[in-house]
C-alpha cells in the first residue's frame, strides 16, 4: 500500500513536469505568435514589449525560456500582469484560492452526503414509486444550468423574499474569510454551496443508485445474504462499499476541476472573488500572464487530486494495489 | 430416525413474472432430506435445481418471483417466516456454497473478515474467540499458513483455495444442512476431487446433511446416498444412488447416463446424445416435460404422468412406459452398439 502510494507520487511529479512544459510551449512557442505582444495586452508601447522580451529571456533558447518562466512563477513569484499594469499575479491567486476552496469544499460536503443518502434511498426503495421519483428529481438537478439556478437563487434571497423571515439572514453577495468571521463565512456561502452542489447531487445519486442496483446480481452479494447477516448490513457493508469505488474516482476529478476554476459561473453569479472569477476576468481582458498562471495552478490541482484519488482507490479496491 | 425429517419440501412452485408472461422455473417439486444424508440433485442447466435450493435458502430476492408450496425445516415452515426469523436460520442452520469461487467473495474485504462476519452474525463470541475460530476453520479446510493468510484478500488465493474458504465460511456456524450448488464446476479436475473429499469429511464430522446440486453424474455416484433427477422444473426420477445407477427407469435418466463415458463397461463406439434441446420455460406443454425429446413418446404422454413409486423400494419415476418393457428399451440407449451390459 505504501509502496503503491510512493510510486503514484513519483509518477505525479513526472506528469506535473510534462504538463508545465506543455503549457509553456502553448504560450511561448506557438508558431507565428509573438509571446511578448500577447503578454503585453492591448495597446502596448514598444518599451513594454522590450521589457517583456528581456524579462522572460525571449531572445534566448527555449529551454532557458522555460526555466525563466518556471523560476518567475514558482521560485521568485514576481510575474506581473501587463494589461492590469504592475499587479502581481501570484498574490492574486493566493488571495483567490481560499475563496474557491471554501466554496468547493462546502458544496462537496453537501453533495457527498446528499447523493449517498438519495442513492441509497432510491436503491433500497426499488420497485416503489419513490425510486423513479427520486431519480427524476435528480435528473432535473443535473439538467438545471447552474448560472440560471444561481440567478434565481439571488432573485429569491436577495430581492423578492429578502425581507421575509425566510431569507432576511442572507447577507449581500460577496465573501468573508473564515478566519475573520466564521458565521459570516457560512451565511455568505451557504446559498452558493447549495446551488453548486445541485448538479453533483443529482449526478452522483444516479450513478450510485445504478451501481448499487447492479451489484444486486453480484455473486458476493448473494454470498453475503446466504451468511444470514441483516439486509441493512448487506446494503451498507457490501453493496455500498463496492459501489463507492466508482463514486470516489468520479469525485476526485470533479472536486479537483472545481478547485482549479471550474466553479467559475457560480463565483461570477455570487460575486465570490475566487480563482474561477479571476480566470474569467483575465480571459475577458486577455491578460496572458494571469491566464497562464491560473492554467498551471488548475492543472496542478487536477494532477495532485487524481494522484490522491488513485491512492484512495487502492485503499478501497485492494485488487489495484499491485498494478 | 425421528418422525420429522430435517428438510421436507412439498409441491414447491417458483414462478417468475416476466414481460412475456409468467415463467415456471420449478413446477411442483417434493422431496425429503434426512439427518446426516447426502442428496444429489442432477439435471442440466435451467432444470430448476439451483432455483429450488435458492428458495430453501430464501435467497430469491427478485420481486417478480412467486413461491408457493411448503418448505418445512425441522417441522417449521420456512415460507411462513418473516425476514429476521429466516435470517436466523440462514447461515447457521442451513448454509450454502456456490459454483464460482472466483466471484463468490467480496473482493474488497480480507478473507478472515468475511468468515468472521458470518460468525459474528450468529454468535456473541469475543473478538479473540472469533479470530481463533476463523484460524481453526482455515486449518480445517486446508489453507496452509492460515495465521499469515487470514488478512489476505480473495484475489490473492487460487480458485481451489477460495472454494476452501467458502466451505470454511459455510461451515463456520456448524449448519445442520449444507447446500452445495455445483461446488466443483468451476475448478480444475485435480482440485475437484479434493474439494469433494473436504466436503465429505467435514460434513461427516458434524453429521450435517448435504444437498449436492450438480450436472456431473460421477460426482453424484461418489457422494450421494440418494439422487433426484430434474428436468425442466420437475423431478422425473428419484431414488437411492444404487437404484438410479443400476436400474434407471426414466428415459431422460437413460440419456444422461448414456452420455457419460464409463470405465466399468465396454466402451460404445459413440456416446448417446439426447435429441433436441431443453424446452423454453415460456411455452410449457401439458403432459410429460420430457415428451418432446423422448424417443418413446406416445399419445398418452400428453397427460402429465405423476411421480410414482412402482416397486415399493422408494424408487420414483414419472414415465408411463410399462415397467417390464423398460429394460430392453434402456439397453438400446446405454449400450447403443449392441455390446452387452453384463459379462
Amino acid at each position: 500500500m505504501i509502496a503503491f502510494a510512493l510510486r503514484r507520487i513519483a509518477s505525479m511529479i513526472v506528469v506535473l513536469f510534462a504538463l508545465s512544459v506543455i503549457v509553456f510551449l502553448i504560450f511561448f512557442a506557438t508558431p507565428g505568435i509573438d509571446p511578448a505582444r500577447q503578454m503585453a495586452g492591448r495597446n502596448a508601447t514598444p518599451e513594454t514589449l522590450a521589457a517583456i522580451r528581456s524579462n522572460f529571456g525571449l531572445d534566448r533558447p527555449l529551454p532557458v525560456q522555460y526555466l525563466t518562466m518556471m523560476d518567475r512563477i514558482v521560485v521568485k513569484r514576481d510575474i506581473e500582469s501587463y494589461s492590469n499594469r504592475g499587479v502581481q499575479v501570484i498574490p492574486q491567486i493566493i488571495a483567490a484560492a481560499p475563496v474557491t476552496f471554501s466554496l468547493v469544499f462546502g458544496a462537496a460536503v453537501i453533495w457527498i452526503f446528499a447523493s449517498i443518502g438519495i442513492g441509497l434511498l432510491a436503491a433500497s426503495l426499488r420497485g416503489t414509486i419513490w425510486d423513479p421519483l427520486l431519480m427524476g428529481v435528480s435528473l432535473i438537478g443535473v439538467a438545471l444550468p447552474v448560472f440560471w439556478l444561481g440567478e434565481v437563487a439571488n432573485l429569491v434571497t436577495q430581492q423578492r423574499f429578502h425581507d421575509t423571515f425566510l431569507f432576511s439572514w442572507v447577507p449581500p453577495l460577496g465573501y468573508v474569510p473564515l478566519t475573520e468571521d466564521p458565521i459570516g463565512w457560512f451565511t455568505h456561502l451557504v446559498i452558493p454551496w447549495l446551488v453548486l452542489s445541485v448538479l453533483f447531487v443529482g449526478f452522483y445519486a444516479r450513478v450510485l443508485r445504478s451501481d448499487i442496483v447492479s451489484s444486486e446480481n453480484e455473486d458476493y452479494v448473494r454470498t453475503a445474504r446466504s451468511k444470514g447477516i441483516t439486509e441493512r448490513r448487506v446494503l451498507l457493508r457490501h453493496q455500498l462499499r463496492t459501489s463507492m469505488i466508482t463514486f470516489v474516482s468520479l469525485f476526485g476529478l470533479d472536486f479537483a476541476a472545481l478547485v482549479a476554476g471550474g466553479a467559475l459561473l457560480v463565483e461570477v453569479v455570487f460575486g465570490l472573488p475566487g480563482v474561477g472569477r479571476l480566470t474569467y476576468l483575465s480571459l475577458a481582458g486577455l491578460d496572458l500572464p494571469v491566464i497562464m498562471t491560473t492554467v498551471l495552478y488548475g492543472a496542478f490541482f487536477i494532477v495532485v487530486a487524481s494522484a490522491l484519488v488513485d491512492i484512495l482507490y487502492a485503499f478501497l479496491d485492494p485488487r489495484t494495489r499491485t498494478a | 430416525m425421528s418422525s420429522t425429517p430435517l428438510l421436507e419440501v412439498v409441491d414447491l412452485r417458483v414462478e417468475f413474472e416476466t414481460e412475456s408472461g409468467p415463467v415456471t422455473a420449478v413446477d411442483g417439486v417434493s422431496f425429503v432430506v434426512d439427518d446426516g444424508s447426502v442428496l444429489g440433485i442432477v439435471g442440466e442447466s435451467g432444470s430448476g435445481k439451483s432455483v429450488t435450493m435458492m428458495s430453501v435458502m430464501g435467497l430469491i430476492t427478485d420481486p417478480n418471483a412467486r413461491i408457493t408450496g411448503s418448505i418445512q425445516y425441522r417441522g417449521q415452515d420456512l415460507l411462513a417466516l418473516d425476514r429476521d426469523e429466516w435470517r436466523s436460520i440462514r447461515g447457521t442452520e442451513i448454509a450454502m456454497i456456490f459454483q464460482d469461487p472466483m466471484t463468490s467473495m467480496n473482493p474488497v474485504y480480507r478473507v478472515g473478515w468475511q468468515i468472521a462476519e458470518q460468525i459474528n452474525a450468529h454468535t456473541s463470541l469475543s473478538r479473540k474467540d472469533v479470530h481463533l475460530r476463523v484460524l481453526e476453520l482455515m486449518h480445517q479446510v486446508g489453507i496452509p499458513d492460515a495465521e499469515q493468510r487470514i488478512d489476505d484478500f480473495p484475489h490473492q488465493f487460487s480458485g481451489g483455495q477460495r472454494q476452501r474458504l467458502m466451505i470454511a465460511m459455510a461451515l463456520s456456524c456448524r449448519p445442520r444442512l449444507l447446500i452445495a450448488d455445483e461446488p466443483t464446476t468451476a475448478l480444475d479436475v485435480t482440485i475437484q476431487a479434493q474439494i469433494l473429499e473436504l466436503i465429505q469429511t467435514l460434513t461427516a464430522e458434524t453429521e450435517s446433511s448435504v444437498v449436492l446440486i450438480t450436472h456431473d453424474l460421477g460426482v453424484v455416484a461418489e457422494m450421494a446416498d440418494s439422487v433426484q433427477v430434474m428436468y425442466d422444473g420437475r423431478i422425473v426420477e428419484a431414488g437411492t444412488t444404487a437404484t438410479i445407477f443400476n436400474d434407471p427407469r426414466h428415459p431422460y435418466t437413460w440419456g444422461l447416463l448414456g452420455s457419460m463415458p464409463r470405465v466399468d463397461r465396454p466402451r460404445p463406439e459413440r456416446l448417446t446424445t439426447i435429441p433436441g434441446a431443453p424446452p423454453s420455460p415460456h411455452d410449457r406443454q401439458p403432459g410429460c416435460v420430457f415428451a418432446p425429446r423422448c424417443v418413446h413418446h406416445q399419445p398418452a404422454c400428453d397427460v402429465s404422468p405423476p411421480l410414482t413409486e412402482r416397486t415399493g423400494d422408494g424408487h420414483l419415476d414419472a414415465c408411463i412406459l410399462p415397467l417390464d418393457e423398460r429394460a430392453s428399451l434402456r439397453a438400446a440407449v446405454l449400450a447403443p452398439t449392441g455390446v452387452a451390459d453384463e459379462r
